[in-house]
């Protein structure tokens, strides 16, 4: 056979072992379209069409306590939440600057219970985060700052390294989004109209040790300074979750922080009476995190906090009202059926696991 | 850095690409590099042990060597008469073997201390404890270095050589260096012999696409039997092997085989993957299996089975201790005691009683392998008694030369073997009581009580391992002593890349491997 007949040989040879290799970890990768929604989020942001004014950035303290849509409808506010299951300060970090090499916001608004755990705990938090995020400069970073002991770059380079082990688990959902992905998030926002009123604690745990990791500060700083360098109102937040306790100690440290860098910081804990938070009614789980009723009111408290900070009221711009009117409908259906489950079944099906 | 990790197929992939790019008289010195940089990621240390073996040994063997030939020089000036000659080679032969003395009995030092310290100190507690004398003696926490027993071996092999003179010793430290430290069989073996395998460690390799296939296939087939099989059965054979009262029945029976085709799956796929790798950098390393469960009695088993490592054993224990000045004492004895029959077979039972103790003890440091291997000894020596009559026996019945008394045959000697293994995980007698067990209150009715579903398989998993079992079976029984790769490769292009690409996929997706597997070390690695 000629020089050129093996190249185009091996070349075919690559190229139909690469595709069905693609094909596999395709089908193989989690869907995060069934019970576990939340590894769905991040990638859903790049199927954003226009800018926002705001982004906020932090765990499920953000995802599921405060609705884009309401911002929207009640103040103008545009946003987006780039936010996952026990994302890492660093993590948010490197989503922020991923961001903002697409958009430039007023606002970016960063919950700072991440601080209080530097290192991640569980492998599977990692993957919904750093899988969702797009190969550039940023997520490879995001990966090394992050990666546990056991992770390698390799498998998040090829996925299937990681999910073979799925080849026995496959369910439906696999191959029923093989091709396509349901929106499942309401910019960034996690929707839950089920209601689970708060309950007992576990005793609150005296720590010997109050201080964040250094690591976790040098992160926040990175954080301000790219706000800074840009021009962006960089806010912290602490969202009004009942446990995880939220520390004096910590509050503190954070308080001090703020004040040191002329920084507004929002502790909604505190404010909880004054955002009209009834945890007997605003929340799925118990305390743990705000139901859509408590994320609306939420909002509601926020908005004039984002519009002090910068961020404009963008009902007047026809196209992006359109856009958002979009965004409403879907949201305002999602809750409906919620509600309409919720009093019917006193459950919602899809996160009857939970129960 | 592991057989099984990305690490070891990144720096592979490496080294293939900058061995077959720099002049080829340098390419051993980089296999040397590479050895050492292979060494040094378990730790600074662990070189330290492989660089004083390497350095006692090549000294002495040089010393040896040297001796030698100035005594052949002076003999040949001297014009010595026949008895001269041999008084002065006398001499010399026992200053030489001053030095063989000691360079064994340093390194076979080394590999005691660290390896049996434990073992040792764990007995003299249990003597002072049966004695009532108060405390024990601490235990150490030395590390192993990896391979510690393979480089051992092949060193000492190549000093005793050396002394026999049967190869002049190697003059090039560095060279000797790599034939001890040569990276893939560094970690499960073969052990190899310093006159087999010089002449492909420090040839000039080209580059040759069909062996860079062929040693690639080797790797992705050592794979296989790594990751589908070995490592998907390992955790459910341990949780039945380490619970005798609760895994009982069929369930012993169950362990017994499981344990036997996992540990073939772990030590022959490392094996695969050392040899594939060596084959990639142009180098044959010797085979160390040949179908050892193809084989009609223990004996073809053992000769079958870790090749290398029984003919390190038959020529250097065996040997050299049934030539040995106390085996023919006890010869002598034997002759007194019991008649001129047992004189004759006595040195034979005290070498192999030696070599079955040193492969016990080889194995592990604990009385569960000396169990093992005097277990075997004795099933050897009874059937070695009985050879006469099984030659009887054959010759009164026409049926023992059919094919079905022969797959008799290789069934029995299978569960032979398996029986026992099981001195390697029970206690002694639990191995007598088990075996009892198996035969009285196995029922295939166990399988379905609850206890399968605790040994953390699926179904999905009991079926692949059947499957890939019987892949594996199938493989070494049909494609005889050419193997499957070289009948694989006179096929058409197309076929090829549809077998090899299918067996990678089924690696790939079905070996058990990435986050939360604990890459657990190869079986054979501990040696």
């Amino acid at each position: 056979m000629k020089r050129k007949s093996w190249m185009a040989l091996l070349l075919v040879t690559v190229l139909v072992s690469g595709l069905v290799i693609a094909g596999l970890q395709r089908l193989l990768v989690p869907k995060y379209m069934g019970q576990v929604v939340e590894g769905a989020f991040i990638q859903e942001y790049y199927n954003e069409t226009t800018d926002h004014d705001v982004i906020f950035l932090g765990d499920c303290e953000v995802y599921e306590n405060i609705s884009p849509v309401v911002l929207f409808r009640e103040f103008g506010v545009t946003s987006y939440i780039r936010g996952s299951a026990q994302q890492l300060i660093s993590q948010s970090y490197y989503l922020l600057e991923e961001t903002l090499k697409k958009e430039t916001p007023r606002v970016v608004v960063f919950n700072v219970s991440a601080m209080q755990q530097y290192e991640q705990t569980n492998e599977t938090y990692n993957r919904m985060t750093l899988d969702g995020m797009r190969w550039s400069s940023s997520k490879w970073n995001a990966i090394r700052a992050s990666a546990m002991e056991d992770e390698h770059m390799i498998e998040y380079l090829f996925p299937i390294l990681r999910f073979h082990s799925r080849w026995n688990q496959l369910e439906a959902d696999d191959f029923r989004y093989y091709f396509h992905r349901n929106q499942v998030s309401h910019n960034g926002y996690y929707m839950r109209a089920d209601i689970r009123p708060a309950g007992d604690f576990p005793a609150v745990r005296r720590l010997a040790d109050y201080s964040f990791d250094g690591r976790a500060w040098e992160y926040l700083e990175r954080m301000r300074g790219l706000c800074q360098s840009k021009g962006i109102t960089f806010i912290l937040m602490k969202a009004p979750s009942l446990y995880p306790v939220w520390h004096e100690q910590w509050d503190e440290q954070i308080v001090s922080y703020a004040e040191e860098h002329g920084l507004t910081y929002v502790n909604c804990i505190d404010a909880a009476d004054e955002i009209g938070i009834d945890f007997a009614h605003d929340t799925y789980d118990g305390g743990l995190h705000m139901n859509v009723y408590g994320a609306e009111k939420m909002s509601r408290y926020l908005g004039p906090v984002l519009i002090a900070g910068g961020a404009e009221d963008r009902r007047g711009d026809g196209e992006l009202s359109a856009v958002w009117e979009k965004k409403g409908l879907y949201y305002d259906n999602m809750k409906a059926a919620q509600e309409e489950e919720f009093a019917r079944s006193g459950y919602l099906k899809q996160f009857k696991t939970e129960e | 850095m592991l057989l099984v990790s990305y690490q070891f197929g990144l720096f592979l992939l490496l080294l293939t690409a900058v061995y077959y790019l720099i002049p080829k008289r340098g390419q051993w010195v980089l296999l040397l590099a590479a050895s050492y940089l292979f060494y040094l990621c378990g730790g600074p240390v662990y070189v330290l042990y492989p660089m004083i073996t390497t350095g006692t040994t090549w000294f002495l063997a040089r010393k040896i060597g040297q001796m030698t030939a100035r005594a052949k020089q002076y003999v040949k000036e001297q014009n010595f008469d026949r008895a001269q000659r041999k008084a002065y080679n006398q001499t010399v032969k026992k200053r030489e073997r001053r030095l063989l003395i000691s360079g064994l009995l340093l390194n076979f030092g080394i590999l005691a201390v660290l390896k049996y310290m434990n073992f040792m100190l764990q007995n003299v507690n249990g003597l002072l404890s049966i004695l009532g004398v108060p405390g024990e003696l601490e235990y150490v926490g030395w590390l192993l270095p990896l391979g510690i027993s393979y480089y051992t071996f092949q060193s000492m092999g190549y000093l005793i050589d050396v002394y026999n003179g049967k190869y002049e010793p190697e003059r090039n430290l560095f060279r000797f260096a790599l034939f001890v430290s040569f990276f893939p069989q560094l970690i499960a073996g073969p052990i190899t012999r310093f006159d087999q395998i010089k002449q492909e460690l420090f040839a000039e390799h080209r580059f040759d696409a069909r062996q860079i296939k062929l040693g690639a296939e080797r790797m992705l087939w050592g794979y296989f039997k790594k990751l589908v099989i070995a490592d998907r059965l390992g955790p459910a054979v341990t949780v039945i092997i380490s619970s005798p009262a609760e895994y009982n029945g069929i369930y012993a029976l169950l362990g017994m085989i499981g344990y036997t085709v996992w540990m073939y799956a772990d030590f022959a796929g490392g094996i695969d993957i050392v040899i594939g790798a060596a084959q990639l950098l142009g180098i044959k390393l010797p085979e160390n299996f040949d179908r050892p469960f193809l084989s009609a009695s223990l004996a073809e088993f053992w000769r079958r089975w870790h090749m290398t490592l029984m003919q390190w054993l038959r020529e250097y224990i065996f040997f050299p201790v049934s030539t040995s000045r106390f085996s023919k004492k006890v010869s002598l004895l034997a002759d007194k005691a019991l008649g001129k029959k047992a004189g004759q077979k006595a040195p034979v039972y005290v070498a192999n009683l030696t070599v079955w103790f040193v492969a016990g003890i080889w194995h592990g440091a604990s009385w569960n392998f000396i169990a093992w291997g005097m277990a075997n000894c004795v099933v050897m020596l009874i059937s070695a008694e009985l050879a006469g009559t099984y030659r009887k026996y054959r010759k009164r019945f026409a049926f023992t030369g059919t094919k079905g008394y022969h797959c008799f045959e290789v069934v029995r000697t299978f569960f032979l073997f398996c029986c026992l293994e099981m001195f390697e995980y029970y206690p002694f007698f639990t191995v007598f009581a088990m075996v009892g067990n198996i035969f009285t209150a196995c029922r295939p009715s166990q399988l379905f009580d609850g206890r399968m579903a605790l040994l953390g398989l699926g179904s999905a998993d009991w079926c692949l391992l059947l499957l890939s079992t019987a892949v594996m079976a199938l493989g070494g029984i049909f494609c005889g002593k050419t193997g499957f790769r070289e009948k694989l490769d006179q096929k058409p292009l197309w076929v090829q890349y549809t077998a090899v690409f299918g067996l990678f996929l089924v690696v790939l997706i079905t070996g058990v491997y990435g986050y939360g597997y604990d890459a657990s070390q190869f079986i054979y690695n501990q040696f």
